[in-house]
């Protein structure tokens, strides 16, 4: 007669502790580990003998309305970020809670038109524009205290909930990027061929398990609508570049990144595709001979190929690796263009 | 990271096992086996048997097959978890192997969103065969043997298996430790420790798991799905994502340990146990043979009387001996008929033609046996010692630590709090100046450090399994342990079976105090405080509530009057709030209402909180406004305590009686003043109280107050 759960009747519990309890206890059973598991003295709810001394009413009733009360009135998840219940929701970020996001650095305005930085930059004035390889680089946000934070929590912690929202938020840049693009070239439009993204390491990748990069070019591909290619590898594992100085990381970025086995391949199939693409564009031309041609002609346009770092700040790393996808599509016979996004600018 | 996955058929029946190193695997079942037992396991039990060795030849294998030699780690102790022996085996081939594999991986891989992706199962291959000497086997025997330096293996084995002992540690984990302590074998610990998992000495398993790895037989109605856990800190997870290192596209992890390390399905996670050579007889530390506990154990702390008295039943607690623990049933494996592996097997090597020698169970090591998949019977013994804020319960469990240390047990003293171990550190370390004692929090120095006597915070128990004899929890009711099941569960996985538990609160939580009430937990209560005098009581002024009074830029004349007389007496003043947003403006509020009184506010979003805590202390600042971050722990002499708002949700039972314990704790100033400032008179009030009015009387009758006068409210 006595079916109460023991678990729930634990305690009294105060409506901020219900809440975590709520949370912990979704889709779990808290008897199992936690406060009260089989010890044989301390289980009330068992059919055959019934000892009314033991039973507090006043837990019983909760025990009852507790569940339902969560039922009715789920409390708040807490916020990813920050562990404090997320009490009003923000669009398209329902994991964090408004404060969190209010604090995201966004880049909205960039100073330096090459590696998008929010505020002056002497280096890219410095290094010259020849030798850069890249196009020009564009960032979710800069890299301030709460932004390593949250980098860290989901790169070397392995919080992956966070790569999500980080994915999320260089998707939205992906977008203002092709948009910011295509009013430059003044078709409207701007279309990439490919997008890929800064490889790590086989060690780091049996250490880690997963790419960040890839994670967050995974979610810019979906928005933009262009294949995700994996066309480098990295060779050799690198010290963590953090602690460098921007002579040693220029030095010991050579030869580090290396053209995928495939590339070959993958290159040829963004080649068709554009192709196809261009076909489709024009799809009763009578010039049916000429089609052929004009669809070669199309092809040796630049390959645009946008690559995705987590973070830029010296830049080296995507230079090294444009450089080795300029050397790729060279092999094929056509120029490229990089263009880098990465969620972070230091 | 992946494993190899290898079945073996004993004269018992078949067994699975999972390897880091198949050739260490090899060489153990076919050769290292026997040396290894005659080396060191057996100890003083082969001489028992020395007459009879010849017929205690340790089981030879018979057949050894390799499953798979990399497949996820989780897959792979799925399987053994999982296995049971049955006669078909013995007839199986590869196909049925794999099929077998593929049934019983049928969670994982129904669970993969991309199955595609996920790694191929491998063909299973024949390895080795029992067959008589002389054949191409004896050459692969001598090959084998050349393989490795395996004496040198064999003391390293030994040695990570004593730097693992009593922990529980993940990959990464095992590498700092091996680079701190060991950095001879960082490299090719692998192999270490896969000798030391086959001789008993390391548990070998993944960092999340099924809780129940056992597949249920059919389906019943009701059956809960399979659910996963994590084995490091018992949550359960429902994450699941790619992973690179395993390969697997749903590989889960678990989201409530993150912070000492991801622990994910095919993370390795290691367990040490002391030598199998060395069965307890009698718990090594506590209860057996130990003597009773005398006074003399006391004496040299310098007690109160109050303290003395409590700490005098947590003693006869500790020296009480458990009663006779069953002997775990072992599992019995079937027995198979001599039958081989008839068809994998060449013609001529006829499976009957095995010796079979009656090879006793017992002598199987224990290292198959399914690890963890059942709950532990019966949970360490538990005492809570209940003292009354301010009772001295830090001097109170010297006499405990001592007593278990001098019988050459290993002691923990787990707090939830950082700062409350940097604060006991230097105390114990003056209390037992000659034991070496380790300090555990995130970040600190002596992680990887052995020793007996422990200090850490609760999170960092994760780190240890079945270590102590006796493990002592503060602030049990504090932030995080509180409520924390994952806390709770890595507290009882550090305790040793025969250890105990001593929790230590001047509030324990409803359950506990239920079980008080109820007679299942033996405790002690403090009624007193260290100087005799009684709590104070709290009294209360009824006004409206915080936000009302900032509103209306106002405070009650009753309060302002009463927060005169205290600043009048010289004494130090907290105001706790319940809002942290409340602070500011009450500050402002005050110092209007007392031009010229230093009055600061700290709360949790305070960077400088611990320089306006000094100040505070040093009676520099006269007046502090503060949340319930300095609830606890906090001592400061003369101090007067008014809770505004004490009918907030967020003050309980438990906060206000810690809260009304700032007040009165110095022997100058024995008799603060407390005042509860609400609208309503709730049941958290009433209760907090009730209880402190109920320790006052306690104290009365049992004569620990100096003054015998009857607490009066005020």
């Amino acid at each position: 007669m006595m079916n109460i759960p023991c678990n729930c009747a634990k305690t009294k519990r105060a409506p901020r502790e219900r809440k975590r309890v709520w949370n912990q206890a979704k889709g779990r059973d808290l008897s199992g580990y936690g406060g009260e598991p089989g010890y044989p003295g301390e289980i009330v709810n068992e059919t055959t003998t019934a000892n009314y001394a033991m039973i507090d009413w006043s837990n019983a009733k909760e025990a009852v309305l507790s569940p339902l009360h969560n039922l009715l009135a789920p409390p708040g998840l807490p916020c990813l970020t920050c562990g404090k219940t997320i009490s009003d929701k923000v669009t398209g970020y329902p994991e964090i809670c408004s404060s969190c996001y209010a604090s995201i650095p966004w880049i909205t305005s960039v100073r330096c038109d090459i590696c998008g930085r929010p505020v002056g930059c002497p280096d890219c004035s410095r290094a010259g524009k020849e030798d850069r390889r890249f196009v020009l680089n564009r960032s979710v946000v800069s890299y301030n205290g709460m932004m390593r934070e949250w980098l860290a929590q989901y790169k070397f912690r392995g919080n992956e909930a966070l790569g999500s929202v980080l994915a999320r938020m260089t998707g939205a840049a992906a977008k203002r990027l092709a948009k910011e693009l295509g009013e430059r070239t003044g078709t409207g439009r701007f279309y990439f061929d490919a997008v890929t993204y800064v490889p790590v390491s086989t060690d780091r990748m049996m250490e880690r398990g997963f790419n960040q990069a890839r994670n967050l070019a995974l979610e810019a591909a979906n928005v933009l609508g262009a294949p995700l290619m994996e066309l480098l590898i990295r060779s050799k594992h690198t010290e963590k570049q953090s602690f460098k100085s921007r002579w040693q990381r220029l030095r010991d970025l050579n030869g580090v990144f290396l053209p995928a086995t495939d590339v070959e391949g993958l290159l040829y199939a963004v080649l068709s595709r554009r192709t196809s693409r261009g076909r489709g564009k024009f799809p009763l031309s009578i010039f049916a001979s000429d089609k052929n041609e004009f669809g070669n002609a199309y092809s040796y346009a630049p390959i645009k190929l946008l690559l995705i770092d987590d973070v830029y700040t010296t830049g080296s790393t995507v230079d090294t690796c444009a450089a080795i996808l300029h050397e790729t599509c060279a092999l094929l016979g056509r120029p490229a263009e990089i263009y880098s996004l990465t969620w972070a600018r230091s | 990271m992946k494993a190899s996955l290898y079945a073996i058929r004993l004269e018992q029946g078949w067994e699975l096992g999972v390897s880091l190193d198949c050739r260490v695997d090899l060489w153990w079942w076919v050769k290292g086996k026997e040396k290894c037992e005659v080396d060191s396991i057996r100890g003083d039990f082969e001489e028992k048997v020395a007459g009879e060795g010849e017929q205690i030849a340790s089981p030879r294998v018979l057949v050894f097959v390799l499953l798979s030699g990399l497949m996820p780690l989780g897959w792979a102790v799925l399987l053994r978890d999982g296995f049971r022996s049955s006669r078909e085996m013995d007839y199986w081939e590869p196909k049925e192997w794999m099929s077998y594999i593929a049934s019983n991986l049928k969670f994982f891989l129904e669970g993969d969103r991309d199955p595609g992706n996920s790694p191929r199962l491998e063909t299973p291959c024949l390895l080795w065969t029992n067959e008589e000497k002389g054949s191409p086997q004896a050459e692969r025997e001598q090959v084998m043997d050349a393989a490795m330096n395996w004496e040198e293996l064999q003391l390293e084995a030994a040695r990570i298996a004593d730097a693992l002992e009593d922990r529980s540690l993940l990959e990464a984990e095992l590498q700092q430790l091996l680079t701190e302590r060991l950095p001879e074998l960082s490299r090719g610990w692998r192999s270490a420790v896969q000798l030391a998992h086959l001789q008993g000495r390391v548990q070998l398993t993944s960092g999340v798991a099924l809780a129940d790895a056992r597949p249920a037989r059919g389906r019943r109605l009701g059956r809960r799905a399979p659910e996963l856990r994590c084995r490091r800190c018992g949550s359960g997870v429902h994450r699941r994502t790619p992973c690179g290192s395993c390969g697997c596209s749903g590989c889960a992890y678990c989201e409530a340990c993150l912070a000492l390390g991801r622990s994910r399905s095919c993370a390795l996670l290691l367990r040490g146990s002391s030598a199998i050579a060395v069965p307890p007889p009698a718990p090594a530390g506590v209860g057996g043979t130990a003597g009773p506990p005398t006074a003399s154990q006391l004496d040299r702390w310098g007690l109160s009387p109050a303290q003395r008295e409590a700490a005098g039943a947590a003693l006869q607690f500790l020296a009480q001996q458990l009663p006779k623990a069953a002997a775990p049933e072992a599992r019995t494996a079937p027995v198979v008929p001599q039958r081989g592996w008839a068809r994998l097997l060449p013609r001529r090597a006829a499976p009957q033609a095995a010796p079979a020698p009656a090879s006793p169970l017992a002598t199987r090591p224990a290292v198959m046996l399914a690890f963890g998949s059942a709950p532990p019977v019966r949970r360490p013994p538990r005492f809570l010692l209940w003292a009354v804020t301010g009772a001295g319960k830090t001097e109170m469990i010297f006499p405990l630590l001592g007593y278990v240390l001098d019988r050459g047990g290993k002691v923990l003293v787990a707090t939830p709090r950082r700062d409350v171990v940097l604060e006991l550190a230097p105390r114990l370390a003056k209390a037992f100046p000659n034991e070496k004692m380790a300090v555990l929090y995130g970040g600190s120095p002596q992680r990887w450090e052995e020793g007996r006597l422990f200090l850490s915070t609760t999170h960092q128990l994760l780190r240890f399994s079945h270590a102590f004899d006796l493990v002592v929890i503060d602030e049990l009711d504090a932030f995080p342990y509180h409520n924390d099941p994952m806390l709770a569960y890595a507290a009882e996985n550090s305790c040793k079976v025969e250890g105990r538990f001593i929790y230590l609160s001047a509030t324990p939580p409803a359950n506990l105090q239920r079980e008080v009430r109820a007679g299942r937990l033996p405790h002690a209560k403090v009624p007193a405080r260290f100087h005799g005098h009684p709590l104070p009581v709290p009294r209360r002024i009824h006004m409206e509530s915080v936000e009302a009074c900032l509103r209306r830029r106002i405070f009650r004349k009753e309060l302002i009057s009463s927060l005169e007389t205290s600043i009048r007496r010289g004494a130090q003043v907290f105001v706790f709030v319940s809002r942290i947003r409340h602070i500011e403006p009450v500050v402002a509020l005050l110092r209007s209402h007392f031009p010229g009184l230093p009055i600061e506010g700290t709360s949790s979003q305070d960077k400088s909180r611990s320089d306006h805590v000094l100040d505070f202390r040093a009676a520099n600042t006269r007046l502090l406004v503060t949340t319930t971050i300095l609830e606890r722990g906090v001592t400061v002499p003369k101090s007067d305590v008014y809770i505004l708002d004490a009918d907030s949700e967020l003050f309980d039972e438990a906060s206000l009686v810690q809260m009304s314990g700032r007040a009165g704790r110095s022997k100058d100033d024995p008799r603060g003043t407390v005042v509860f400032v609400s609208k309503e008179w709730t049941k958290s009030q009433k209760n907090a109280m009730r209880q402190i009015r109920s320790m006052n009387v306690i104290a009365g009758k049992n004569g620990f107050l100096k003054e015998k006068k009857e607490a009066v409210s005020g």
